[in-house]
């Protein structure tokens, strides 16, 4: 080839774009979607992650370290000492605060900062300005939204009075946050009592790692400080960009698939044109260089339209990011190493969707080229024991990944598993031309419409061997991700135990004190009670069995209540041993247990009062979770000097198993509140179900389009069959229905090879954990019947009959 | 020429007599060529004056020939030469058309169909023969039957070419749209 | 003489108003059963939309085209697949079988769309297939058969399940003169045995094989030929080349 010939063999293929626009539109398509996705995606990921440096800034302001009371003692002068002089300390403050609302109290994040010194950028100031005393706040949006006032109001906290609301402030990594910036004389006063944390500014040159409080959390235990230091907090991960890669990869792959299929009848098509380049000079190189010029041509545009769209896409929703992602986020920017990323592995993909087509077109005989005649079709046999080949070694690959994943080498093993998945599929779509050779033979027996279809595929093998195997790989993902999913799912089933009796609905929020009440009443609950902690903001309470003071033995979920509760909690049976002064535990299985001793503590951690008790053991036969795990009377609670605190638990008990409707309604009560729900326990979820039917959906739409385009491109060279049908009185919708039978052949091809496909490398994953390997029953029936059946359906409804003599009449004279 | 020649390729294969190589000559040119006796003992007289054949026996009232060195030789350049048509064809139908064509009151297209139809009747009546004829038996004749019918084709191509052309002329312009 | 293809002032034109054109002006045309018909003229003259009218692929946009006592512009489209499958076969210039099937499968490709038994449509295709001689590819694709073989085998099919009308859209066009005569040869005998021939074609060598030649021009017949006499090869030979030549050696 010299300069020359490569002007004219890139000549000829852009005629040949120009020729068949359809096919061309098709290549540069399916390389652009995959291109414009992985580049949209990327740049959105991009985005939406926060920088390492505005995540430090979210943490720690400007401060050089952030640093945490480890002990009582802890105090800011004490801190102050262990710094080098010349050092800026701020006291910071984040507390939970009660917003005092008519009829319910929400919980409130309280946070004092000095948002014009060493916590410059942790919160923004949207609106108005921010608190200079402690009678003034600055609040979030959703403060202001859910007490309803606005900068000149006023808002009440539970125990801090009512401030006047003079300023706006915004969390900018969490638009939702209920945030109430206080004056930092709060915090001062706060740091004084030593409950409080800390932003220290050093004098410039000083060595972190020199100072004595040590700089990170992992410091001495008996250290007064623990610290984060601005370098520590900047590490940064690798995020889900690798993820991105891999998917549009995988997408690319599949393009690059059927791409190959679309390049192949262009082959076929001009043949003959091929066979007078030939004949005319060009060497084989030449020819080659015709599919690979149109291959990169049609690939450039097709990157080039994806980086468009790609970007113009995220632009396009950009406007909804902060919504979506509950931050606020910086303009959109794109990376010019994405671009090339991206548009590198788009290229590369129609190349190699050229490169077979191109070497077949190098090695067409000339004669045979010129008669127009279809050549012998390549031995299947080659493709054949290629693919057992590459089976072998994804199965070597995939156990020795399961092996590794036993050592615990994490990266290296899932590597080896997605290699392992990849050649699999691969190997198994280069069976695919071998069983189409074989399904020939008993062809002779089926009806007209079907044979002609499997003959022509098995014939057109070479091409349709890409394609079985794009559509047994997007199948094959789906049965491995189901087969994953229903593996995980019956591990999860077979340790579930339920948290709740089926007759018992839960609510938990901020509203329950009045939804809870008035959800029992619409359901008519038997009974109905709020778990109100035992304890109050100073004292708190946990029990241990007999004399131990072992913490590891202890029950910290104590509440107090009465006989109600006890009927709610499903043990009424202890009443009258509650009403008698014993403390009554509520277990999953009998225990021996006849005596408990009651701690309480104060809110240092130190036990100021202890009391053994009769203990009464109610087995309810279910493990304590959100339910309490004890229950004391009132008297019991006021003789230890503690009161029953505020509740945001509540217990419903129907007396029958909670049907749908019930759950719906206690849902629909507790939405009434904000941050309250309703739950009840309802067998073991089974989180994959949802996602395995939205990833079939998904699998079956691609399958049904690649099974189209498939058709469609073995239409593209029966012209002269059709009127060759239609001259012998064919009925016209005959052509649908070999249309029909060739997606079927197609489908059952592929649904077939998807099911070892996709259970083998999730069998690998499985083996390592020792789990069973669970098949999906609906995917793989779906693979062997579902999509084959959806398919012909589709293709017989969509694909045009055999046209009338007037389509063919100029081609005839 | 071609009697001259045909009967000294036959005496090339054996020595004869006049009547048999009468019937040997029609035989081999598919009966398309009927002798008469007289023109054959002339041909032969020719050919005996020249050198080319001589008398192989008078044995009773027949006399059998057989070819000479010299005849052979003749025989043998007159296979090897090649035959050329000499100058432009000076054949009545190409007159015809030729003036057809340069008349202003004749419909040259007209003339051109009727002799094509004739042509073409003429190639029917070859073609039945054709039909007829056996394949293997009549492989000499079949070759004679096919110069008629591809001289004759010709003959009509030529009428088709000649048509084209008077119609490129007589409408340049809807020829030229096309 | 039954007649088996009938055109009563069939005329066929396209389009309408401005852009329209005749293919065919209003022809009579009537072809009786044993009779091969051969219609020649040069591209354009509407020899293909003739015979596409007659094999039913077209209807007349006036006057009648009745095919073995059928009216083929009273058809509905059914009823002209079904004149396709049983009285008429087509055969083209070329690419006339479908490649998925063997050359017996072509072969009895109209009975199966007719919805014959596979069994008795194989029987009657190998039947038929013998009777060209061609037994011995039946089991051969076309992409494996000569340009010769694929047309005779495209014969045989438009002659399977006894089909007497045989139209066939320049059949040789492709082929060299001797496996070219092997097809009119099929198409002859075809028609000796009572069957009906209609060919489109150039080529007066193979017209000359039909009992009529009819010449189209401008959608229009415009003269017919029929065989002269038998030619008697005399030495007074119908050939003035012959008798010059002859005259020559005397």
């Amino acid at each position: 080839m010299n300069a020359t010939s490569t002007r004219a063999v890139v000549r000829i293929a852009r005629r040949n774009i120009g020729r068949s626009r359809w096919r061309s539109l098709l290549i540069s398509l399916l390389v652009m979607l995959p291109v414009a996705a992985m580049l949209g995606a990327a740049t959105i990921v991009q985005t939406v992650t926060p920088t390492p440096e505005r995540s430090v800034t979210h943490q720690m302001g400007e401060a050089d370290l952030l640093v945490y009371s480890a002990g009582s003692g802890a105090t800011s002068d004490a801190l102050r000492a262990a710094l080098p002089s010349g050092s800026r300390v701020e006291p910071v403050r984040v507390a939970e605060g009660r917003l005092v609302l008519p009829g319910m109290e929400a919980s409130v994040t309280l946070r004092s900062i000095d948002l014009g010194g060493l916590a410059k950028g942790m919160l923004a100031i949207v609106d108005g300005r921010p608190p200079r005393n402690p009678g003034e706040v600055a609040i979030s949006a959703s403060v202001a939204s859910l007490a309803a006032v606005g900068i000149g109001d006023s808002i009440t906290l539970k125990g801090l009075g009512s401030p006047t609301v003079v300023g706006l402030v915004e969390d900018q990594f969490d638009l939702k946050a209920r945030v109430v910036l206080q004056d930092v004389s709060a915090a001062a006063a706060a740091a004084a009592q030593g409950q409080t944390n800390w932003l220290v500014g050093l004098p410039p040159g000083t060595d972190v790692a020199s100072l004595d409080l040590g700089t990170d959390i992992a410091g001495p235990s008996s250290a007064l400080f623990q610290s984060t230091s601005r370098g520590a907090a900047t590490m940064t991960n690798a995020g889900p960009t690798p993820a991105i890669v891999l998917l549009g990869g995988l997408a690319l792959l599949e393009a690059a698939l059927v791409a190959s299929a679309a390049f192949a009848v262009s082959i076929r098509r001009r043949q003959r044109e091929l066979g007078l380049l030939a004949a005319t000079g060009a060497e084989p190189r030449d020819l080659a260089g015709t599919v690979m010029a149109e291959g990169a041509l049609l690939g450039g545009l097709g990157v080039l339209t994806g980086v468009i769209v790609g970007v113009g896409g995220a632009l396009a929703v950009s406007p909804w990011l902060d919504q979506l992602t509950d931050r606020r986020n910086p303009p959109i920017g794109v990376a010019p190493p994405w671009i090339l990323v991206a548009g590198g592995i788009g290229l590369f993909a129609a190349l190699v969707a050229a490169l077979v087509p191109a070497w077949t077109a190098a090695r067409l005989p000339v004669l045979t080229a010129l008669s127009g005649r279809r050549p012998g079709p390549a031995p299947a046999r080659r493709t054949l024991s290629l693919g057992i080949v590459m089976i072998g070694i994804a199965i070597a690959l995939t156990s020795s990944g399961a092996a590794m994943r036993l050592r615990d080498q994490g990266s290296m093993s899932s590597l080896l598993l997605l290699a392992g998945a990849i050649l699999g599929t691969l190997g198994f779509g280069a069976c695919s031309p071998w069983l189409l050779e074989r399904l020939e033979k008993p062809a002779a027996r089926l009806p007209l419409a079907s044979r002609i279809a499997l003959r022509d595929t098995a014939r057109a093998r070479s091409r349709n061997g890409p394609i079985v195997t794009a559509l047994l790989a997007s199948f094959a993902v789906t049965v491995a991700l189901a087969a994953y999913l229903a593996s995980q799912d019956a591990t999860t089933a077979a340790r579930w135990r339920p948290w709740l009796l089926p007759d018992q609905i839960f609510m938990q929020g901020e509203g329950v004190a009045h939804g809870g009440p008035e959800a029992a009443r619409e359901l008519g609950a038997i009974a109905a009670g709020p778990i109100l902690g035992a304890g109050s903001a100073d004292r708190s309470v946990w029990i241990s069995p007999g004399d131990s003071h072992d913490p590891n033995l202890g029950i910290q979920n104590v509440t107090v209540g009465d006989g109600e509760l006890l009927k709610a909690l499903g043990a009424e049976s202890a009443t009258s041993d509650l009403l008698g002064g014993a403390v009554v535990l509520l277990a999953e299985k009998p225990t021996d247990v006849a005596r408990v001793t009651v701690h309480v503590m104060d809110n240092q951690g130190a036990e100021v009062d202890s009391l053994t008790l009769p203990a009464r053991v109610a087995v309810i036969g279910i493990g304590a979770g959100d339910l309490p795990g004890a229950v004391l009377s009132a008297e019991t609670a006021t003789r230890l000097g503690v009161s029953a605190g505020s509740s945001d638990r509540y217990v419903i008990r129907l007396g029958h198993p909670v049907t749908d409707a019930d759950l719906a309604r206690a849902a629909t009560i507790a939405a009434q509140y904000p941050g309250t729900r309703a739950d009840a326990s309802r067998g073991p979820s089974r989180p994959g179900e949802a996602f395995r039917m939205a990833m079939l959906i998904a699998s079956l739409l691609f399958a049904l389009s690649v099974t189209g385009l498939a058709v469609a491109l073995g239409e593209a060279e029966s012209r002269p069959e059709q009127r060759t049908l239609l001259a012998l009185g064919a009925e016209p919708r005959l052509r649908r229905r070999i249309a029909a039978a060739r997606a079927g052949v197609i489908a059952v091809l592929a649904g077939a090879l998807a099911v070892p496909a996709g259970l083998l490398p999730v069998w690998g994953l499985l083996s390592s954990r020792g789990a069973p390997l669970v098949v999906p029953l609906p995917e793989v029936v779906a693979a062997l019947a579902v999509l084959p059946l959806l398919s012909m359906a589709g293709t017989l409804l969509f694909s045009r009959p055999i046209p009338d003599w007037s389509a063919f009449r100029n081609a005839a004279t | 020429m071609s009697v001259r020649y045909g009967l000294l390729a036959l005496l090339a294969e054996a020595p004869t007599h006049g009547y048999q190589l009468k019937t040997a000559f029609e035989r081999r040119t598919g009966s398309s060529w009927a002798l008469n006796i007289g023109q054959v003992y002339t041909t032969l007289q020719r050919l005996e004056r020249d050198g080319l054949v001589e008398a192989a026996s008078s044995g009773g009232d027949r006399r059998d020939y057989r070819i000479t060195g010299a005849g052979r030789t003749q025989l043998e350049a007159w296979f090897a030469t090649p035959v050329v048509p000499e100058g432009p064809s000076r054949d009545e139908l190409t007159i015809k058309v030729l003036l057809a064509v340069a008349a202003s009151d004749v419909d040259v297209t007209e003339v051109l169909q009727r002799q094509r139809t004739a042509s073409v009747e003429q190639l029917q009546a070859y073609t039945r023969r054709k039909a007829q004829a056996d394949p293997e038996k009549d492989l000499a004749f079949l070759i004679l039957l096919d110069a008629l019918i591809f001289r004759t084709e010709a003959e009509v191509r030529w009428l088709d070419a000649s048509e084209a052309r008077i119609r490129h002329v007589t409408r340049p312009r809807k020829e030229a749209a096309r | 003489m039954t007649t088996l293809v009938q055109l009563e002032g069939a005329t066929r034109w396209f389009g309408s108003g401005h852009t329209e054109v005749v293919a065919l002006h209003p022809t009579d045309l009537s072809v009786a059963a044993g009779e091969l018909v051969a219609i020649m003229g040069p591209s354009g003259s509407g020899k293909t939309t003739l015979l596409s009218l007659v094999g039913g692929l077209d209807r007349p946009s006036r006057g009648r085209v009745i095919v073995a006592g059928q009216d083929v512009g009273a058809l509905n489209p059914r009823g002209l697949a079904v004149l396709r499958r049983r009285t008429v076969g087509y055969v083209f210039q070329d690419l006339n079988l479908l490649s998925g099937l063997t050359a017996r499968e072509n072969v009895s490709l109209p009975l199966e769309l007719d919805g014959r038994s596979p069994g008795e449509a194989r029987t009657a295709a190998e039947a038929v297939l013998a009777s060209v001689g061609l037994t011995e590819l039946g089991d051969r694709f076309p992409d494996d058969l000569s340009g010769g073989e694929q047309q005779r085998v495209a014969i045989a099919r438009a002659l399977v399940g006894g089909r007497r009308i045989v139209l066939a859209d320049e059949p040789t066009g492709a082929l060299d003169s001797i496996t070219g005569e092997s097809v009119m040869r099929l198409l002859r005998a075809h028609c000796n045995e009572g069957g009906t021939g209609i060919l489109v074609t150039h080529d007066a060598a193979h017209a000359a094989w039909a009992d009529r030649v009819v010449f189209l021009r401008d959608g229009r017949i415009v003269d017919e030929a029929r065989p002269a006499p038998s030619p008697e090869f005399t030495a007074s030979a119908s050939r003035p080349e012959l008798a010059t030549s002859g005259s020559d050696a005397a």
